[in-house]
């Protein structure tokens, strides 16, 4: 999506050809009146009237291209966007006052009617350029996509897309001077778009929806930062050999032919080797990955006393007061009030949790060198019916409604609920890599459980050590790992440390580029 | 300690010990039957519990208050305490159901509106049995129960709030029933309260 605010123009050229207009007028109005051309009754009845008119319309005119500029919304790349996944969405205000952004995006149905996910968030404004960039996630299905930026008063500017624009398929990137020929390294039915190198964002969870980035040339000024964080982000970044003259500081960020960077590679080939590699970088699933995660994790809310324990424990208590009360008299009677007022206490205190709400959180840290992405997936059981305002940008898995504000999550969670979140993915220094055959701890923490397919489980991994990898038989994959493993790559290690789970990428293996 | 030895001899009675048995025994069941088992996520047991209760010392209210119209008043008063002292006794059951099932109120509403919704149907029963006593049609006093709960059902429906429904007010708290109920309520402590005018033999 892909918005510029039409109404800026027209109101800068309506009210310029205005002020024109009006100062021909008051200049000959002036002209002739000082010529003494007109009559004094004329000058009366006409003149006043015109004078009048033409200084509130000059005033007004000069006052209006204050709040009249431009607007520019960007969701998605190039206007393409991907359902079911992050997009990165850009901003620009140029002279215009404080006002919000706010998306709503229809989750709903025929049979459930509308259920809105809200994205509202404040934007600068003020004299001059101001710019917001932020990530988006646009559900995998959704009936409408309306925005608007509004002040408390009007409505600057607003848009909607439709369900036919709905596309869950991945984004080719491509940046050249002419996209032409790149057209035909990809099949008809995959998304391709030209990007201007400049308008690459420098986050990776801007590129989830992205499958491969190809960098021709650069056709406007390009950030080492931008390609970073795309291949960090799984992407498969590929610069066309023979390297154009216009992206000659990639050499530093991809020297050899392959580069591991983060979850993904950067690597250099030729335009007809193009499609055997991408064949064989198969991209890594991420979204499966991460939702793997919350097998396991606080699946069932947890029940402090059992029903047997409960059941007994009230046949025990009816069984005294009713005892006390048939034989004890009024002692007896005292006794059974004070008993139930002490047993009242006691099963407030034990069945009563300290926190009403439940937040457990499981991350994975996936890298094949000097970066890591890290996904990250969180578990939440709500007792009574409350109303979370989270302070991490992420959204709801499973439910159609949710909130997002200035940068939290706000959702509405009924009675004896639970939600499992998806935060948005991000960037750190990679913790477990693989380094010439042997798994390095690049960290200050001590890694246990370190598993590696094919290999079985390897010894805890000191702070900043590396250990060779040995073969262990019949060594079973922990627990933890087991719902990742279907969604890694043979000769994967996995490491933990509390809840983040850190994967070392093997090296794909490709022969000869 | 004078009003303390009536209610311990009147709980003491066949009549009300064996009631409070079955109260215990009603209560067990229904939290046996709605507590979670350990795969079920939602803990519901309070909401059906409250209800049984409600309905039980609704019940008994409005039956103990119509017989007991025509007894002398120190009687009325410690069957209306005693049926106050089953939610009383019962609390346990309710506040380990409560603090696990999180239902969107406070329990000290729930145990207030109880109460006087006790003291406000008992007042009904004695009121219906006094009527049916006057009107010679006493062989109409079981029908109490039945025509007290219809006719606060009818009310509510036709005013459209929960006024008299002692089930209406349950699940979300309502002013409206609150006010209604603590007036009755209060109507009927006044009336057992009041104190007894003793007529000499010789006055007459």
């Amino acid at each position: 999506m892909s918005y510029q605010c039409e109404q800026s123009w027209r109101a800068k050229a309506a009210s310029r050809v205005a002020a024109a207009w009006l100062s021909a007028t008051w200049l000959s109005v002036a002209w002739l009146s000082s010529a003494r051309l007109l009559s004094d009754d004329l000058r009366r009845i006409v003149l006043r009237p015109i004078v009048l008119r033409v200084l509130i319309c000059v005033l007004a005119a000069s006052s209006w291209p204050a709040f009249a500029a431009d607007i520019d919304v960007n969701l998605g790349f190039a206007g393409s966007l991907v359902s079911g996944a992050w997009n990165p969405l850009e901003v620009q205000l140029r002279d215009q006052p404080p006002a919000r952004l706010l998306i709503e995006i229809d989750q709903g149905s025929l049979r459930d009617g509308p259920q809105w996910v809200r994205y509202d968030v404040g934007l600068a404004g003020g004299r001059g350029v101001s710019l917001h960039q932020d990530d988006i996630y646009v559900p995998a299905r959704w009936q409408q996509l309306i925005w608007s930026v509004r002040t408390p008063d009007t409505v600057l500017a607003s848009g909607s897309l439709d369900r036919r624009q709905l596309d869950i398929r991945p984004l080719h990137l491509v940046v050249a001077r002419d996209i032409g020929a790149a057209r035909a390294w990809f099949g008809r039915d995959e998304r391709v778009v030209d990007v201007l190198a400049s308008n690459l964002p420098e986050r990776a969870a801007a590129y989830d929806g992205v499958e491969s980035l190809v960098l021709l040339e650069a056709n406007s000024r390009l950030s080492l930062a931008s390609v970073a964080a795309a291949a960090t982000a799984g992407v498969t970044v590929a610069l066309v050999d023979p390297l154009d003259t216009s992206l000659g500081e990639l050499d530093a960020l991809a020297a050899d032919e392959l580069t591991p960077l983060g979850s993904g590679v950067i690597v250099r080939t030729s335009l007809g080797n193009w499609s055997r590699v991408r064949a064989l970088l198969a991209p890594l699933a991420t979204d499966e990955l991460a939702d793997a995660l919350l097998v396991g994790l606080l699946e069932t809310p947890p029940h402090v006393l059992d029903q047997r324990t409960v059941v007994l424990l009230a046949i025990a208590y009816s069984a005294a007061v009713l005892a006390l009360i048939a034989w004890g008299g009024t002692p007896g009677l005292v006794s059974s009030v004070l008993l139930s007022l002490a047993l009242s206490l006691a099963a407030w205190i034990y069945l009563r949790p300290d926190d009403n709400l439940l937040i457990r959180s499981r991350s994975v840290s996936v890298s094949r060198g000097g970066l890591a992405y890290v996904l990250e997936r969180q578990r939440i059981v709500s007792f009574p019916e409350q109303h979370l305002e989270l302070d991490q940008a992420a959204y709801a898995l499973g439910r159609s409604t949710w909130e997002v504000n200035d940068g939290g999550i706000s959702l509405t969670m009924p009675r004896w609920s639970q939600d499992a979140l998806a935060l948005k993915p991000r960037l750190e220094p990679a913790v477990l890599t693989w380094q010439a055959g042997a798994l390095a701890n690049h960290s200050g923490m001590t890694l246990s459980d370190v598993f590696v397919f094919n290999y079985g489980q390897q010894p805890d991994l000191t702070p900043q050590s590396s250990q060779a990898v040995r073969l262990e038989q019949d060594a079973l994959i922990p627990d933890i790992y087991a719902a990742l493993a279907a969604h890694l790559p043979a000769g994967s290690a996995l490491a933990r440390r509390g809840g983040t789970i850190y994967v070392a990428l093997p090296a794909p293996d490709v022969p000869t580029l | 300690m004078t009003w303390l030895e009536p209610l311990a001899w009147r709980l003491r009675q066949s009549d009300l010990l064996q009631l409070l048995f079955a109260y215990f025994v009603l209560l067990t069941f229904v939290l046996m039957v709605t507590w979670p088992q350990p795969v079920q996520p939602v803990n519901n047991s309070w909401f059906a519990l409250e209800q049984t209760n409600v309905s039980a010392l609704v019940i008994l209210a409005l039956i103990y208050g119509s017989w007991l119209s025509s007894t002398p008043r120190p009687k009325v008063r410690a069957t209306l305490i005693a049926l106050l002292c089953f939610q009383l006794l019962s609390l346990p059951l309710k506040v380990s159901s409560f603090a696990a099932s999180f239902p969107g109120l406070p329990l000290w509403w729930s145990l207030l509106t109880i109460s006087l919704t006790v003291i406000a149907f008992f007042g009904f029963g004695l009121a219906l049995g006094r009527a049916f006593d006057v009107l010679r049609l006493g062989i109409l006093k079981p029908l109490t129960a039945p025509l007290v709960i219809a006719g606060a059902f009818a009310l509510d429906i036709g005013m459209g709030v929960p006024i008299l429904n002692p089930f209406g007010s349950l699940s979300r708290p309502s002013g409206v029933y609150m006010v209604s109920i603590t007036l009755i309520a209060l109507l009927v402590m006044v009336y057992l309260l009041r104190p007894i005018r003793v007529v000499a033999a010789g006055d007459e």
